[in-house]
């Protein structure tokens, strides 16, 4: 029985996300004596589609070309096709983004298959496949049993530890018809979104801002010390529907659930629907000027004090440090 | 044009949720409902199509006695008519099911355009959307900010890593919405009158086969209790040296 994992590069590298469900991939194919398969659709595939292999997947499937850099829903289920008429895995496991949730329904509706989004676990236990999620924002983990197969799950980046596998893999060339088939929907424009920062669900640290902030032009202060850590920037809700920052910085019931290694809460008071969603965060750092603010019940650190004395001073204590 | 907007009527998101002792369903006693926050974009979004091209917006949802109270507020923002495909009891239910029973009752009916929030906020799984537009042999696009519609033809934006796309496609077309497609609009008190004459049909239905169960529910792990580090910039050093020792920087 075999597992298949879809996996993303991001400028020619294996995302992390990806490799997370490699990983977690592998185990359960080893466990139950099956084998690991892999499929990668996009552009400048040749060192991510390498990587695979190091994360234990034995076959390992590509359909690169220019015309798949960006994803189009139609033309990456054609590679599907081609990917599920050679091979029939019972499990079909996805890095949780924008394209995948997309794939992962579409494929699922074909089949009545069960469709299982933003997992934080699974695993096989006596042949029963047991998945969890993080349900009402986070506030309860429900523990979810998967009867019917194929099975389509998403995978929430940072719930699987990293382990490399290395095995000889075999690269199989998806071949890709130029042009491709015309679909429905068509691209019609891409808008390229500068940004020199890590995403947010998938970062390994992340300094978010809220009403402490004050006014939308200290939110640099969050960026400054975001950058300094090479981390990427969240907001609470109170900010982002203030109109201070973007919605897609916020975390939060409404926003995105995150599962970061370091999360610095800075002026957020820690309303349940923002905490609801870091409460898988491994270590919470909080700095408000409130000392009964809710965020220090959650947090691992805490510091009392005016986040306009205690940011610029802890950029200089990591730029000393650095 | 005539529209359809899938709604839900979800536990408010700052509700304390608390797990039933059997760990199958949480407490609904006191519990206090809203509409899903994301659906009231995709309503807002089929309100001003209604105004920009005439037509109907009919909202349509899957729920119960409990929930469904808070759904009539769609009816004030300028929904014509609202169908309330009602369960014993809604949950989190599977969303091939939901799909399913959503798919059966929009297809007896004439439309252009299917709209929803990209996720109800109870669920969150996201992927009732893009199911129904299966199920409907119709092309989806999920999570989009901004939204037109010229000549029978939809564009629509969606936010990736690192860029955003926009697709083109004829009508009709399922579109989940994300946060920041519009400003959902606050009915005036007129509009709130008004829509207490509008139909609300209510029709009982059963679950179909689900594809998977939810067997059990448990809090998050609890957090081991946090430390004070101190007051002010004086407390920094000991914050950097923890993290620092502990790799985490």
């Amino acid at each position: 029985m075999d597992i298949l994992v879809y996996t993303i590069a991001n400028k020619g590298a294996l995302t992390k996300a990806s490799a997370e469900a490699l990983t977690l991939g592998y185990q359960l194919a080893t466990n139950n004596s099956g084998t690991l398969i892999s499929l990668a659709i996009g552009d400048n595939l040749s060192n991510a589609a390498a990587e695979c292999g190091q994360y234990g997947a034995q076959k390992v499937y590509v359909a690169e070309h220019e015309s798949l850099k960006y994803f189009q829903l139609e033309s990456y289920l054609d590679i599907f096709d081609q990917v599920l008429a050679r091979q029939h895995p019972y499990l079909i496991l996805f890095p949780l983004e924008p394209s995948t949730r997309d794939i992962a329904a579409a494929l699922a509706a074909k089949k009545n298959a069960p469709i299982i989004n933003d997992c934080i676990g699974l695993s096989i236990d006596d042949s029963r496949i047991i998945a969890w999620r993080a349900v009402y924002g986070g506030k309860v983990h429900a523990q979810i049993n998967i009867p019917q197969l194929p099975a389509f799950i998403t995978m929430r980046a940072n719930s699987v530890a990293l382990a490399a596998n290395p095995v000889q893999a075999e690269i199989v060339k998806i071949d890709v018809p130029t042009p491709l088939a015309a679909t429905i929907l068509k691209l019609k424009a891409i808008n390229p979104t500068v940004t020199t920062r890590p995403s947010l669900t998938e970062a390994r640290i992340i300094v978010a801002g809220g009403r402490g902030i004050k006014s939308p032009e200290n939110y640099r202060l969050i960026e400054q010390l975001a950058d300094s850590l090479g981390a990427a920037t969240g907001a609470s809700r109170s900010i982002v529907d203030a109109g201070w920052v973007s919605q897609v910085h916020q975390v939060g019931q409404t926003g995105k659930t995150v599962a970061p290694d370091l999360y610095i809460a800075c002026g957020i008071s820690g309303a349940m629907q923002h905490l609801a969603g870091i409460s898988s965060a491994k270590c919470i750092v909080a700095i408000n000027i409130d000392a009964e603010a809710p965020i220090f019940r959650v947090a691992n650190y805490g510091i009392i004090g005016d986040l306009f004395e205690v940011i610029p001073a802890l950029i200089e204590e990591l730029r000393r440090h650095a | 044009m005539n529209i359809f907007v899938c709604i839900k009527s979800v536990p408010v998101s700052d509700a304390i949720i608390k797990i039933t002792p059997d760990c199958q369903h949480i407490e609904r006693t006191n519990l206090k409902y809203d509409l899903n926050p994301y659906d009231e974009y995709a309503i807002e979004a089929a309100v001003q199509l209604k105004e920009q091209f005439g037509g109907n917006v009919l909202a349509i949802s899957l729920t119960d006695e409990i929930a469904s109270v808070s759904l009539r507020r769609v009816l004030a923002m300028g929904a014509d008519k609202l169908i309330q495909l009602m369960l014993p009891a809604v949950g989190l239910n599977d969303s091939q099911a939901v799909a399913q029973l959503l798919a059966q009752e929009i297809r007896q009916n004439p439309f252009d355009l299917i709209l929803l929030g990209k996720q109800a906020i109870d669920t969150g799984s996201e992927a009732v959307g893009p199911l129904i537009a299966r199920l409907l042999d119709l092309p989806f696009i999920t999570a989009v900010t901004n939204l037109s519609v010229q000549e029978q033809t939809v564009i629509a934006t969606k936010e990736f890593d690192g860029y955003q796309a926009v697709y083109e496609g004829p009508l009709p077309v399922v579109i989940t919405t994300e946060k920041g497609l519009n400003k959902p609009r606050y009915p005036s008190l007129k509009d709130i009158m008004l829509a207490k004459k509008k139909e609300i049909i209510s029709k009982n239905v059963a679950l179909p086969q689900e594809t998977c169960q939810i067997i059990h529910l448990q809090p998050p792990p609890t957090r081991p209790a946090g430390r004070i580090l101190g007051e002010g910039p004086a407390a920094v050093p000991e914050l950097v040296r923890i993290l620092k020792e502990a790799g985490t920087i």
